[in-house]
């Protein structure tokens, strides 16, 4: 791991058009992702998580402009030049797959139930204009490196069980031999028996080929598992970015304890050990004014719901969108305690 | 690094245990499991196979005449010589002819005295198999100077069965052909509106509509009526299918085009789009054979319509025309009522387009059930 | 067993589905029961027969073939009645199903109509098994949707499902599933389809619930956290047979069977050091349809043996603690070793 950045995401944000009526009228926006902000460096796993509807699969999407952003830009840092992918040309696009590679969650449907499994491995190897029979030669090189026998190159994904099936998704990615991957959420939609087999994969192939990933993930025990740096989202929002002792342990926004909080943990003795974060997730459609955590967060003030708070570095790499990251204390119990429900 | 081996080691073991049911099985066992798609099946197997060697099954050629034998009633095959209980080659009996002196009309009565035995595989007229293979092979007949007319003879004295046996040719491959036309003209617009969407695809869906809003078959004839009366018989044929399938495409072309939208967003689609994939490999590789088992199934449904659809031009004189023959031209002997009260045989053809529409809609029905993800056969 | 009788009895239950493979046999001899205003836990991972065994419970399952007894006790001094002899059409069960035993579904959002206000679906719950005045079954619908914790219920009592989050249309679920105050409740994955925070909240709502109207609840999941958090008592499946079963402590604490041993090290814990390797099971869960015989786990158990290809006997460790493995017995003299005799 260095400090030399692979990937630099500036003020980037994807606003999705809500239309209704006949003639399809623009009402709203989802702000689906917002001015987000951050680097990524060469070798490290940086982990993003947050709830659903928060935006971090839009967000996986930009940056592989399978969603076209709106604002901003992502800057590349390739073997040879820098380039910005957000304005890339379709021969630079190219290039940009090259380097860059993306593992879905679901790994039932992200692969074509048609296809047999040397031509999903494949797959990006034509696209680079790649001969068959070199391609196939590769694949079955690769197929070994991430768990499966080379007998799997004539099968159809609905022959395989889902652990599989993910292997064959992180072959396909990996079959550019890509700088940098983007892991949705990549276990899951797993069998908790498989889960820590393909986590183990990753962490695995990341010291082999000196890759560089963005872990998306809801489950945070995994994310801690796996991350050197870890991003918070809310509403479309970063809401705080650090290094993985940092957000866990120096935690100073009000929505990552809340968070930490929720996770249950996986010990019979250790019950009602956590708070409850009340309320529901806002729409994206018409987020809280100001601070969007504002309308759930047990210390709002005024100010959280008429000033919009800015992303602040609190020094270390540590960064905070919270008026109050300074003041708070947050190792009390401030969420509604578990007695006060049950 | 041992643990890396360990992760590394391949799964075989238990991959081995996944199911082994392909596709395939499934699918043909759920076809076999529907009763009515089995007859279905089965008399489009017959049909189409009585097409592809009409001449060979006909006893007679199109435009055989059997002198002094007009508007017979079908001959009764009969095992048994009169007064014998031994049971003989099977035979049919000549035709005895008696004039109404009131009505004019003739009616026709077995005559015991003439009696044709049915020899099979027989040498008599000749033809050219598909129009290349020269041959006298026919399936059956009776000697030289015999007739044997099982649907029994038309207006000018030519075997009905045989008219109805070659004019399956026509009346099968106009609608299969047009379909086939329309699927390919249908899936790729509907494909290409589907994934491009914008103002292409407002814009192919509007003309969707128009087209679908038209009466289907007062548009048919008003497109039939254009193409030249002094178009060749071969030509017209032509015109006629494609006639059909311009109107038929935009049904499916509505169908596959949703089908499109959905795929769209699917994850594979979307794997494919970051692995670099061009348009036409996600359109034509990714979008299209995941699309096909929906085409088929539509595709099927529609053949129905193009049949009746055929007949009713040929009938009403603006589809085929003479020297071919298919069904609907055929049915043009049968316009008067008197048909239906005293020469309802020649109503044959139209039996034969009902069951072969049942049959077509049967096969349909199978495959949509069988292609129905939420069936119950797994 | 206890002294008195429990609520639901589960004894020696099989049920199995003719497929075109063969006959798949989702659920193979499994046995439990169920004391009341106790959480019983079944766990596993797909295709274990958690999700079969529960419904066959209401006996939703009218195409499988079922055979055992599923004992239900309405009350202490009443007889039992076997629901595997109802007709799975019959009124008797239709009695029982929604009064008696209730169940909620992963998805809400499927279970619920879309074209009926969530006012009119619980209203109707209501009125199939209770004779009760208009006013009164508002009245009780209107406090079922207050207890689940909707705020402003009367207002939200004409709202269609989508015009709810996740969150809120799983609390309707609960609420329809206590409007007839069950003596049992079934909850098949209530939570997987939620965000962290939210599926804390409806862990906590459905405990008090189950405190407060004295119910005994069964939580089906493959989530090892959740069964901590929830149940008084698990039963660990693996492809339709049954692994272990446990006092949830006991289960936590000294699992014996190699499944659940190699499950509760899989999962990541807070303590879990950082990017190591994590312990993990190898292979994937076989197809239902291909399942081994003998001991069903033998093909990925670390501590497989030659005797594992017949059916393993259940072991006793404990009070109400047995796992069904041949580990435990001594391969010379046939008997169990290291076994608990009360």
């Amino acid at each position: 791991m260095s400090d030399t950045p692979i990937l630099q995401v500036e003020h980037l944000s994807k606003y999705f058009p809500v239309q209704r009526g006949l003639f399809r009228k623009t009402v709203a926006h989802v702000k689906a992702v917002d001015d987000v902000t951050f680097t990524v460096h060469k070798g490290e796993c940086l982990g993003l998580v947050g709830e659903s509807g928060c935006g971090k699969t839009t967000l996986a999407r930009c940056l592989l402009r399978l969603v076209e952003p709106d604002k901003g830009r992502i800057v590349l840092h390739g073997e040879q030049q820098a380039l910005d992918i957000v304005s890339a040309s379709r021969k630079e696009m190219l290039d940009v797959r090259r380097q860059m590679q993306i593992i879905f969650q679901d790994p039932f449907s992200s692969l074509d139930p048609r296809w047999r499994v040397t031509d999903v491995v494949a797959e990006p190897l034509i696209a680079q204009r790649i001969g068959r029979a070199e391609a196939a030669r590769r694949v079955l090189e690769l197929l070994p490196t991430v768990g499966l026998g080379a007998h799997f190159a004539d099968r159809f994904p609905h022959e395989l069980s889902g652990g599989e099936r993910q292997r064959v998704s992180i072959a396909r990615a990996l079959i550019v031999s890509p700088p940098l991957v983007v892991a949705d959420e990549p276990v899951s939609a797993l069998d908790v028996s498989v889960r820590s087999q393909i986590i183990n994969l990753l962490l695995d192939l990341q010291s082999q080929m000196n890759l560089t990933y963005i872990f998306i993930a809801h489950d945070l025990s995994i994310v801690k598992h796996i991350s050197h740096r870890i991003a918070v989202m809310y509403l479309g929002q970063l809401v705080e970015l650090g290094t993985t002792r940092q957000v866990f342990e120096q935690y100073r926004h009000p929505y990552t304890k809340a968070l930490l909080a929720s996770a249950l943990i996986p010990d019979p003795t250790r019950r009602d050990e956590g708070y409850v974060l009340e309320g529901e997730v806002p729409s994206p459609i018409n987020p809280p004014s100001g601070c969007h955590f504002s309308t759930r967060c047990p210390f709002a003030q005024e100010r959280c719901s008429a000033e919009e708070p800015a992303l602040r570095d609190m020094g270390d790499g540590h960064w905070v969108r919270c008026h109050f990251a300074e003041e708070l204390d947050l190792s009390e119990e401030i969420f509604a305690p578990v007695a006060a429900l049950g | 690094m041992s643990a890396i081996t360990d992760i590394g080691r391949p799964t075989s073991d238990v991959a081995s245990t996944q199911p082994v049911v392909s596709r395939g099985r499934i699918l043909a066992a759920r076809i076999m499991a529907n009763r009515l798609g089995i007859v279905g099946i089965a008399w489009l197997a017959l049909t189409v196979s009585v097409a592809l060697f009409a001449d060979f099954f006909a006893p007679y050629g199109v435009d055989h005449v059997h002198e002094g034998a007009l508007r017979a009633p079908p001959q009764r095959v009969h095992f048994f010589r009169e007064g014998s209980w031994r049971p003989s080659r099977p035979f049919v009996y000549g035709y005895k002819s008696e004039r109404d002196p009131r009505t004019f009309l003739t009616t026709y009565t077995e005559d015991p005295d003439q009696v044709y035995p049915i020899y099979f595989f027989v040498q008599r007229e000749p033809y050219r198999l598909w129009g290349l293979i020269p041959s006298r092979l026919h399936f059956f007949g009776v000697e030289e100077g015999g007739m044997i007319a099982l649907f029994g003879t038309g207006r000018l004295g030519r075997d009905v069965l045989s008219r109805v046996l070659v004019a399956t040719r026509i009346s099968l491959s106009v609608p299969i052909i047009g379909m086939l036309i329309s699927v390919i003209l249908g899936s790729a617009i509907g494909v290409a509106s589907g994934y491009w969407g914008g103002v292409a695809d407002i814009l192919i869906q509007r003309l969707t509509e128009v087209m679908m809003s038209f009466p289907r078959i007062p548009l048919w004839m008003a497109l039939a009526a254009t193409l030249p009366a002094d178009l060749s018989s071969l030509h017209r044929y032509l015109g006629v299918t494609i006639v059909l399938a311009l109107i038929g495409w935009a049904g499916l072309c509505r169908q596959i085009r949703g089908k499109t939208l959905a795929l769209k967003e699917s994850d594979f689609v979307m794997a494919g789009r970051a692995a670099g994939s061009s348009t036409p490999t996600i359109l034509f590789r990714h979008l299209i054979p995941n699309c096909f088992s929906h085409i088929v199934v539509v595709a099927t449904l529609s053949v129905p319509g193009l049949i009746l659809a055929e007949g009713a031009l040929s009938f009403l004189g603006i589809g085929i025309t003479p020297p071919l023959v298919s069904w609907g031209t055929l049915l043009k002997d049968a316009q008067s009522v008197q048909v239906l009260t005293k020469h309802p045989w020649l109503l044959a053809p139209g039996v034969l387009m009902v069951l072969t529409v049942l049959a077509v809609n049967f096969l349909g029905d199978a495959l949509r059930d069988a292609l129905d993800p939420y069936s119950q056969i797994r | 067993m206890s002294d008195t009788h429990p609520i639901l009895e589960v004894l020696d239950l099989h049920v199995h589905f003719k497929m075109l493979a063969g006959m798949v046999r989702a659920v193979d001899g499994v046995s439990f029961a169920i004391e009341r205003g106790r959480c019983l836990g079944i766990v596993g991972e797909s295709g274990c027969g958690k999700s079969v065994t529960a419904r066959s419970i209401l006996r939703l399952l009218p195409s499988s073939q079922t055979s055992g007894q599923i004992l239900y006790r309405s009350d202490t001094d009443n007889q039992p009645v076997d629901l595997v002899s109802l007709d799975p059409k019959g009124n008797a069960i239709r009695a029982i199903r929604g009064r008696d035993i209730a169940m909620i579904f992963q998805e809400p959002m499927t279970s619920l109509t879309p074209v009926y206000t969530i006012g009119e679906q619980i209203l109707e719950s209501i009125r199939q098994h209770q004779t009760l005045s208009e006013d009164e079954a508002y009245e009780l619908a209107v406090s079922m949707l207050n207890k689940v914790g909707i705020p402003d219920a009367e207002r939200r009592f004409g709202d269609y499902p989508h015009q709810m989050s996740g969150g809120m249309r799983q609390r309707v679920m609960i609420a329809i599933a206590l409007s007839c105050q069950p003596r049992i409740l079934i909850a098949d994955e209530p939570t997987t389809a939620l965000d962290v925070t939210i599926q804390a909240q409806i862990l906590r709502l459905i405990r008090s619930l189950q405190r407060d109207l004295d119910m005994s609840v069964i939580m089906i999941t493959h989530d090892l956290a959740v069964i901590a958090q929830l149940a008084d008592f698990v039963v660990v499946m693996y492809l339709g047979q049954m692994a272990e079963q446990a006092p949830v402590v006991e289960l936590f604490q000294n699992p014996k069977h190699p499944y659940t041993q190699a499950l509760l090290r899989s999962i990541v814990r807070p303590d879990t050091p950082s990017r190591e390797q994590l312990h993990s099971i190898s292979g994937s869960v076989p197809d239902p349809r291909n399942a081994p015989s003998g001991c069903r786990f033998r093909n990925r158990c670390p501590s497989a043996h030659d005797r594992c290809v017949q059916d393993p006997p259940v072991v006793t460790f404990g009070p109400r603690h047995t796992a069904t493995c041949w580990l435990y017995v001594d391969e010379e003299t046939g008997t169990e070793t290291a076994v608990f005799r009360s």
